[in-house]
């Protein structure tokens, strides 16, 4: 996901370029939504949290520094926020719509970042499956679901104080999984 | 005092703590090195997360949907604050290529009214949902719960499907069964049930089409028969089209034998004995 024009066309935006927010949208369009769904689990409020990041972009609240990391990254820690405050005002106060996710993208045309991003889903869900279904847990609750460290304890039953080296257990591993099959497919 | 600052690492990561403790911990992080080391830890961990979601097609018309709101509102304020300067700019301008006049006078204004109707819209649907706060609670936890269970069946589902795919791994297919509609009311519905023993373990698959919707609570609910008792063997929704999948690991039980597997709709998820009317049944 890493291009150089990324931070180009942040900066431009920053000064009130329109079509540079723009072509940040085209390019993120996709995966902040996809990954906006994963976390609320409702086509409408994905796209209203979509809709705030690009505010949140616009407005200059909260600003990209290179210290953070990718672009990227950051953008998608935005929009996760994002996400987490959507899902902390809405309480659970409505049922989650459940259905199994049926509308598989099939590109015709993919981008780079489409084949980059399925090549390191694949990998990813790959090694995920390599865990024990508690680490998943964990890792959902955590990760997608933004969860407190009370609220995880509650959720996995475990006590309160043991959370947070759970959760780091657990991502570790993932990312141990994760480079092991890396070193396997080179 | 540290050391229980150091304990808020997690919440502080998501965005869990009120202001104040926010601004504490801040202070807090700005000496703390190992606090620093972990959350630069967590950020590493967790960065290629957002990439495990599926892929999915946004809604048509999204990108129009969101440019509209973002600036035909701005364009409001913009107006009304520099309206001497301002006037030949078109009030509503939706066309995406014509901005060029608009673009220098546009650095980075504050905008309270796009938040403010953010914050009404949301503000107007927790009103709208709020009498089904109480009883949709519990549900709703229970809900999430199978959401995420569905998430990992679905990912195991899907590899073991690849497995089969290409020939190799170690899973072997023991039997294929398929459900045949057993409803009351007039109809579709079928499926099919899968054993597959695959790394010492032996999972039941099942997988439906063209079920009918469910309302409210309800969920359906796989059943293995062994003689007369029914054994649960997991909760499942389905999508739009009527499709769904669970997987049952069937090793993790004691002593049983599979005389038939049974589909039902239960009025709520997580039922030790069936409750609702049978939907599918094997033969």
């Amino acid at each position: 996901m890493i291009r150089p024009d990324d931070i180009k066309l942040y900066e431009r935006l920053r000064l009130g370029d329109k079509e540079a927010l723009e072509t940040l949208y085209d390019k993120y369009e996709r995966l902040l939504y996809s990954f906006s769904y994963k976390m609320v689990n409702n086509p409408e409020a994905a796209e209203e949290i979509v809709q705030e990041v690009m505010i949140k972009l616009w407005k200059g609240k909260g600003t990209y520094s290179p210290d953070y990391g990718k672009f990227s990254s950051w953008l998608l820690t935005v929009t996760r926020h994002t996400a987490i405050d959507y899902l902390r005002k809405q309480q659970k106060v409505t049922t989650e719509e459940i259905h199994t996710e049926t509308e598989l993208h099939d590109d015709q045309t993919p981008v780079e970042e489409m084949v980059e991003w399925k090549e390191k889903g694949e990998r990813l869900r790959q090694a995920m499956r390599t865990l024990k279904k508690d680490q998943r847990v964990i890792i959902d609750l955590f990760y997608f679901k933004g969860y407190s460290q009370r609220k995880i304890a509650e959720q996995t039953d475990i006590p309160l104080g043991t959370v947070k080296g759970r959760i780091r257990l657990a991502l570790k591993h993932l990312k141990a999984e994760l480079y092991a099959e890396r070193g396997d497919l080179q | 005092m540290t050391e229980r600052q150091c304990e808020k690492i997690i919440d502080y990561f998501n965005e869990q703590l009120p202001e104040k403790e926010t601004k504490e911990f801040e202070e807090h992080l700005a000496s703390c090195e190992s606090c620093q080391e972990e959350l630069k830890e967590l950020r590493l961990l967790t960065e290629d997360l957002p990439f495990m979601s599926e892929s999915l097609e946004p809604p048509t018309g999204m990108k129009e949907r969101i440019f509209t709101n973002m600036f035909s509102e701005e364009e409001n304020k913009t107006t009304t604050q520099d309206e001497d300067r301002n006037k030949e700019v078109p009030l509503l301008s939706q066309n995406k290529t014509e901005e060029e006049p608009v673009q220098l006078n546009r650095k980075s204004k504050s905008s309270p009214i796009i938040y403010g109707s953010l914050a009404a819209a949301l503000l107007l649907s927790l009103v709208g949902n709020g009498y089904l706060w109480n009883e949709r609670q519990d549900l709703a936890d229970e809900n999430q719960q199978i959401a995420m269970e569905r998430d990992i069946i679905e990912s195991d589902f899907l590899a073991l499907l690849e497995e089969g795919e290409e020939g190799g791994g170690t899973s072997d297919v023991l039997l294929t069964s398929n459900l045949s509609y057993a409803g009351e009311e007039e109809s579709d519905g079928e499926g099919t049930a899968t054993i597959i023993a695959k790394d010492g373990n032996v999972d039941l698959v099942i997988q439906v089409s063209d079920l009918p919707p469910v309302t409210g609570s309800e969920v359906f609910q796989a059943w293995i028969i062994d003689g007369e008792t029914p054994h649960p063997a997991g909760n499942f929704n389905i999508d739009e089209d009527g499709n769904g999948a669970v997987t049952y690991r069937i090793s993790d039980m004691e002593d049983f034998q599979i005389d038939q597997i049974a589909i039902t709709l239960e009025p709520q998820p997580g039922n030790e004995q069936p409750e609702g009317q049978i939907i599918l049944a094997s033969k």
